[in-house]
């Protein structure tokens, strides 16, 4: 059933969504060919230059069309007229709302590869020439990707907990539902935000992590670089750990209100 | 056929009355297979609950018989569906005589006046043929 | 003969203090079809969507086939609601898949061959659909599962009188002792025919329960008329 719908959730939103990423990586792909020859004129310059600005604007335009849509698809299917439907569909609340989530994991995860992508594909092309990663920044970087996949999950959780949790409380209002869920939207992904804010801050803090953005340099004494890591991996997961939580409390008040106060009008 | 179902008398006898009228009037024959009771609620408009009912109870007044396997059929018992044609007539004729009764009309009167319509309704019958022949030589 | 709907003590009150039910019992066995009679606002609404999980009442318990699990009942109980519940970006096929997908009782077969006889062609947009035609399928949708217990709220409320026919004619269609159906109107002239029984309700209360026949018996006269003078206002 959770797989079923799961389906059904990437169907409604994926056709705009490969559109517009689609357009984002012909664009880049354009630009990779375009910037070595930067310099051969005026033409190629503007060139470039203009499909720079559109690789900003559709980059723009994916991640607040995935967020957008995914938003809608939740809101729309469970409580407008839709709603009579799919609540009346033999599922529980959780394969519902997991379902849903799961849509929100793959294009959120999607949407952020893709967008970051292409923005470093152009940044570090310049350094294609070398020849090759050195070992000792091989941890550094199996780091920073480890810590970008646990970014996309806690933030993915987080997002589809923040829809879930405004459309849940916004439908209570009957007569306003979709304004009620907006403005839900924006206070909660305010309180979110400073959640996340505080959060990182008292971390920071607490781990003494002053010292890491001191006035100490990453090299020490030889010009070896100093190993961050011990310091950086805890803080790292204690975010996600964060974040998880609060997704986790989105989600379970969602689901009481889903469960105990439906109100489709 | 039309079963023009009065919703302010109970359904079930209505049906009774009709499936009576029709098998007395010969236009369900003898020995006659009839449709399911889904078929027959669907084709009145009616609940077949209330189909199901009526025809238990003409099966068991006898003019319907119920073989297990194979369904419903009308009676092939002659005497039955002619007491039964008799008795919707007597029917019939109790419910008009009350009506005339109300009207003021004596039996002499009455007798008089239905041996005129007789003889007219007769040739107006008659005409009605004798067109529809004169229609068929040209 | 089993109770496919056992009700107890039904209550709902909501948050301003409107009591929408209050304490309705409600018996109903399988292979009827009963209908919910009364006004607007009586509560036939909220007893169906009760019945159908979509709404917790305030008081009071009740069981489908014996079921009080969710999901247990909504996979048995098929539900009709007074609105447009089909996305409007889908084809007929879609809705078919979709029904298909999510309700293993559904029969493909049927649905089709009904939707032929309406000239509903699959590839066809539910945008592009009359009010009256998108009522059709979705009364067919919700007909050709095999459920033991139809819920369908109001119907034939603005149909025209063919379409009420074929909708009449599907609801006798395509049920069988094994299951019933629970008829939420006030259009009662059109759809007493098919009635097994009749349950008057208003102001959240049952008033009466009995089947039509006994009604007629009673009190000479057509449900219809009945109800009239039930619930005269004047």
């Amino acid at each position: 059933m959770l797989l079923k719908m799961y389906r059904y959730d990437m169907k409604n939103v994926s056709i705009p969504l490969l559109i517009v990423h689609g357009i984002l990586l012909v664009l880049t792909a354009l630009e990779m060919i375009l910037m070595p020859f930067a310099d051969a004129g005026n033409a190629v310059m503007t060139v470039s230059a203009i499909v720079a600005v559109l690789m900003v604007l559709t980059a723009i335009t994916a991640v607040v069309l995935t967020n957008l849509l995914l938003v809608l698809r939740f809101y729309r299917r469970m409580f407008t007229e839709e709603g009579y439907l799919t609540n009346a569909l033999p599922m529980t609340v959780d394969q519902q709302m997991l379902s849903h989530t799961l849509a929100y994991l793959t294009w959120y995860a999607a949407d952020a590869v893709i967008v970051m992508g292409t923005f470093l594909a152009l940044v570090l092309r310049p350094a294609y020439g070398k020849s090759g990663i050195p070992s000792e920044a091989v941890p550094y970087i199996a780091f920073l990707i480890i810590s970008l996949i646990l970014g996309i999950i806690a933030s993915a959780c987080t997002m589809s907990g923040l829809a879930h949790l405004s459309s849940s409380v916004g439908h209570l209002f009957p007569e306003n539902k979709g304004v009620m869920t907006f403005i839900f939207y924006l206070v909660f992904g305010f309180l979110c935000q400073v959640f996340f804010a505080v959060f990182s801050v008292c971390l920071l803090i607490g781990r003494s992590g002053a010292a890491l953005f001191g006035s100490q340099s990453l090299h020490d004494a030889e010009g070896n670089l100093i190993n961050v890591l011990p310091e950086a991996v805890p803080i790292v997961l204690i975010l996600f750990v964060g974040l998880m939580v609060l997704a986790a409390v989105m989600y379970f008040i969602s689901r009481s209100i889903i469960k105990n106060h439906l109100n489709l009008a | 056929m039309e079963w023009n179902l009065d919703p302010s008398r109970p359904i079930y006898q209505q049906i009774i009355e009709k499936v009576e009228t029709e098998i007395a009037s010969g236009r369900y024959q003898p020995g006659q297979q009839l449709p399911s009771v889904r078929e027959l609620a669907l084709e009145a408009g009616v609940n077949p609950n209330t189909m199901q009912r009526a025809l238990s109870e003409l099966e068991r007044g006898g003019l319907v018989t119920s073989r297990r396997t194979s369904g419903r059929f009308i009676t092939e018992d002659g005497n039955m569906i002619g007491e039964t044609r008799n008795a919707i007539a007597d029917r019939q004729i109790r419910i008009f005589l009350e009506k005339m009764a109300d009207l003021g009309m004596t039996k002499k009167e009455l007798l008089k006046r239905m041996e005129k319509e007789a003889v007219s309704a007769d040739a107006q019958n008659a005409a009605g043929q004798n067109t529809a022949v004169k229609g068929e030589e040209q | 003969m089993s109770a496919v709907i056992e009700c107890i003590n039904i209550s709902k009150q909501y948050k301003g203090g409107c009591q929408a039910l209050d304490n309705v019992s409600l018996n109903c066995q399988s292979g009827r079809i009963v209908g919910l009679l009364g006004p607007n606002g009586s509560g036939k609404t909220t007893l169906i969507k009760i019945l159908e999980k979509l709404l917790v009442p305030t008081g009071g318990t009740f069981a489908i086939a014996g079921q009080t699990d969710p999901v247990e009942i909504k996979k048995i109980v098929s539900y009709l609601p007074d609105c447009n519940f089909l996305g409007d970006t889908l084809t007929v096929k879609d809705a078919l898949d979709y029904f298909q997908t999510f309700f293993e009782d559904f029969d493909r077969p049927r649905a089709e061959e009904m939707m032929e006889k309406l000239g509903i062609t699959g590839t066809q947009y539910l945008k592009t659909m009359s009010k009256g035609t998108k009522d059709k399928l979705q009364l067919v949708l919700v007909m050709s599962r095999r459920a033991k217990l139809y819920l369908l709220d109001e119907p034939i409320g603005g149909v025209d009188p063919a379409t009420r026919d074929f909708i009449l004619h599907t609801i006798v269609a395509n049920t069988d002792e094994d299951s019933s159906v629970l008829i939420s109107t006030h259009l009662i002239s059109d759809v007493e025919p098919i009635l097994d029984e009749a349950v008057f309700i208003n102001n959240g209360r049952i008033v009466l329960k009995s089947t039509v026949d006994a009604i007629r018996e009673e009190h000479g006269k057509s449900v219809n008329d009945y109800f009239r003078e039930v619930f005269k206002c004047y």
